[in-house]
């Protein structure tokens, strides 16, 4: 076998051995473009604000974490803790804001249903108190719920006179009291509500127990 | 007549013939005496001979004489080895050359031929244009979407063009988006390959959360912090303690460890803080991670092909294929086809790796394409989901 003949058997060996081992990169004409794709949840949180205190939220603060749990739904301040005799009537304002970042389409207000209970009074090892059964206290209770203009503000905007008579003047002028409804238990409707907006409502109940509210006393044995 | 010995140069007595022989009386060397017919009437119109590559230097010429020796050794020694002939032969025609030669032109009678070998490469470059509502401009692989003129293709002819979604407020369940993306092969070369990819795995979730006052809240299903593990596991295992079990729920993926320990699991059953899984594919330390599935696990994907119009489809790339009609009958969004998905697993190192757009694009072909997302107002799209953030990309490769 000639040299130029046993060169082109060696370079072919060469050549198969390589191609069959060799496991890099080959040229290629490419081109690529790229697009990225974001998408991010929004933040829908509940400020709750009774009485001027400090803001409760929707989820419960727990410190450092501060993750919004499935529910997120929380338990805030008192709105009032009154004794009412017939004729009186107590108040409380709420300030609610929307502190997420996007607009809630709907919102509502949930009252829940309103529970009589004995208040009692002993008096020489007898109790007292009046009957939650055959005249609950629920019933006699006019409630009126309003959305107003501002912090301890009368004058209604928004959802106006949620619960209540849509006129007269006590307490509000456009939301008023009257027999007929009373508790206020129910859902109300507040329409949309955007985001970082603060809605304050004026709220009373109990208010106005009638001066002819029967009470039952029983008398000690 | 008197013939020089061929070897010594002693003159021998010899009888005129046509052919005589004779032993040199000096020397004793044999030598041999032919007389050319030709050479009695015209010596100097001797028969030339044909060039040759060398000349042996034998026996001196006779004019109408050549002697032909029989003491080849002895000639031998006399002369020249054939490559210093060659080289003295070459060094008196470079000297001829430099004396006639020195410079400037001589007519000659001459003729040639010319045959030219051009060759240009072939240009692949890709058009991408996203239009959501309003259409934007096409962005080029080789200089994004302002390219210069002539634009000069670098090595890596790639660019990055605009987002799929353009989305200016903050999303919610029930919420989709749809991306129309439109891909024009500008260049002169067809691609056979044509596919869709993501860049890189395990990069999709995030957890930007909304500040109020100085405190930030973000979903628990964030998938960057929710728990972590307590104490390692094995290649296969299908229990985790956690130092928390808290917001995670039965059916929920989660995701444990971080970087090349990544992996998604799904929890079958909670007791405790022990959550009972799939087997896992990677071993894991004590104190790693064990996040929620976060958003992008929550977010449907479908990519399709369709006519120019991006209302009827023609493949299906990703997506249920099954019964349905949102967004196209037979490519719908479920929960098997989602963002974390097709971010983890159709990159290049992935399984399956790229989706592959059958026949690639041909030179000054245009293929339209709908990306398109759900946020399901079902299927535990619950507020722990609130405040988080998904991203991937989708990047769309050409090869001749």
């Amino acid at each position: 076998m000639s040299k130029v003949k046993r060169l082109l058997v060696g370079m072919l060996i060469v050549g198969a051995i390589t191609a069959a081992t060799a496991t890099g990169t080959f040229a290629t004409f490419n081109a690529s473009t790229s697009n990225a794709g974001t998408v991010t949840s929004g933040t829908l949180l509940l400020g709750n604000s009774a009485n001027g205190g400090t803001a409760c939220i929707s989820t419960a603060d727990t410190g450092a974490a501060n993750t919004i749990t499935a529910g997120n739904t929380n338990t805030c301040g008192v709105l009032f803790t009154s004794t009412l005799n017939p004729t009186g009537a107590t108040s409380a304002f709420l300030d609610l804001t929307n502190d997420g970042n996007f607009n809630a389409a709907t919102s509502s207000l949930t009252v829940s249903a309103c529970a009589s209970t004995p208040n009692t009074v002993t008096i020489a090892g007898h109790t007292f108190a009046g009957d939650t059964v055959a005249a609950p206290l629920c019933n006699k209770l006019q409630a009126v719920i309003a959305e107003v203009n501002a912090s301890n503000g009368t004058t209604l905007t928004g959802s106006n006179c949620v619960v209540g008579l849509a006129s007269g003047t006590t307490p509000l002028t456009g939301c008023s009291y009257t027999p007929t409804i009373t508790g206020g238990a129910g859902s109300y409707a507040l329409g949309a509500w955007n985001a970082t907006v603060t809605r304050t409502s004026w709220s009373t109940s109990p208010s106005r127990t009638p001066a002819t509210t029967a009470t039952r006393a029983r008398t000690p044995p | 007549m008197r013939i020089p010995c061929s070897r010594c140069g002693q003159l021998n007595n010899v009888e005129r013939a046509a052919e005589v022989s004779f032993r040199c009386t000096a020397c004793g060397s044999a030598n041999t005496v032919r007389t050319l017919a030709s050479s009695a009437t015209s010596p100097a119109q001797e028969p030339r001979r044909a060039p040759r590559r060398w000349q042996p230097a034998l026996a001196p010429r006779t004019v109408g004489t050549r002697v032909a020796t029989a003491a080849a050794p002895a000639e031998r020694k006399s002369s020249l080895g054939r490559a210093k002939q060659i080289l003295v032969a070459l060094m008196v025609l470079a000297t001829a050359g430099v004396l006639i030669h020195p410079g400037g032109t001589f007519a000659t009678f001459n003729a040639q031929t010319a045959n030219a070998a051009n060759i240009t490469t072939g240009v692949l470059l890709l058009g991408d244009k996203v239009a959501n509502g309003t259409v934007t401009s096409e962005c080029f692989s080789s200089g994004g979407a302002a390219p210069g003129n002539p634009q000069i293709v670098s090595s890596g002819n790639s660019s990055n063009c605009a987002s799929v979604w353009t989305v200016a407020a903050p999303n919610k369940p029930g919420d989709t988006f749809l991306a129309h993306v439109a891909i024009r092969n500008p260049g002169n070369i067809a691609a056979s390959i044509l596919q869709i990819e993501a860049t890189t795995a395990n990069t999709c979730d995030s957890a930007p959360g909304v500040v109020d006052g100085a405190i930030t809240y973000k979903g628990s299903n964030q998938a960057g912090l929710t728990s972590t593990l307590s104490g390692a596991t094995a290649i296969g295992a299908t229990s985790f303690t956690l130092a928390s079990a808290a917001n995670f729920t039965i059916g929920e993926f989660i995701q444990v460890d971080t970087g090349t320990n990544f992996e998604n699991l799904t929890i079958s059953n909670i007791v405790g803080n022990v959550l009972t899984t799939n087997a896992a594919a990677k071993a894991h330390a004590n104190g790693v991670a064990v996040a929620g599935s976060g958003l992008c696990r929550q977010v449907q994907l479908v990519i399709a092909k369709t006519d120019s119009l991006y209302t009827t489809m023609s493949t299906c790339l990703y997506g249920n294929t099954g019964a349905g009609t949102t967004p196209f009958t037979g490519c719908v969004y479920d929960s098997a086809h989602d963002l974390r998905d097709f971010n983890d697993n159709d990159v290049v190192a992935g399984t399956p790796g790229p989706i592959a757009v059958a026949g690639g694009i041909a030179a000054g072909a245009t293929a339209y394409f709908v990306i398109a997302i759900n946020f399901p107002n079902s299927a535990g799209s619950d507020n722990g989901f609130t405040g988080l953030g998904a991203a991937t990309t989708f990047n769309f490769y050409a090869q001749q």
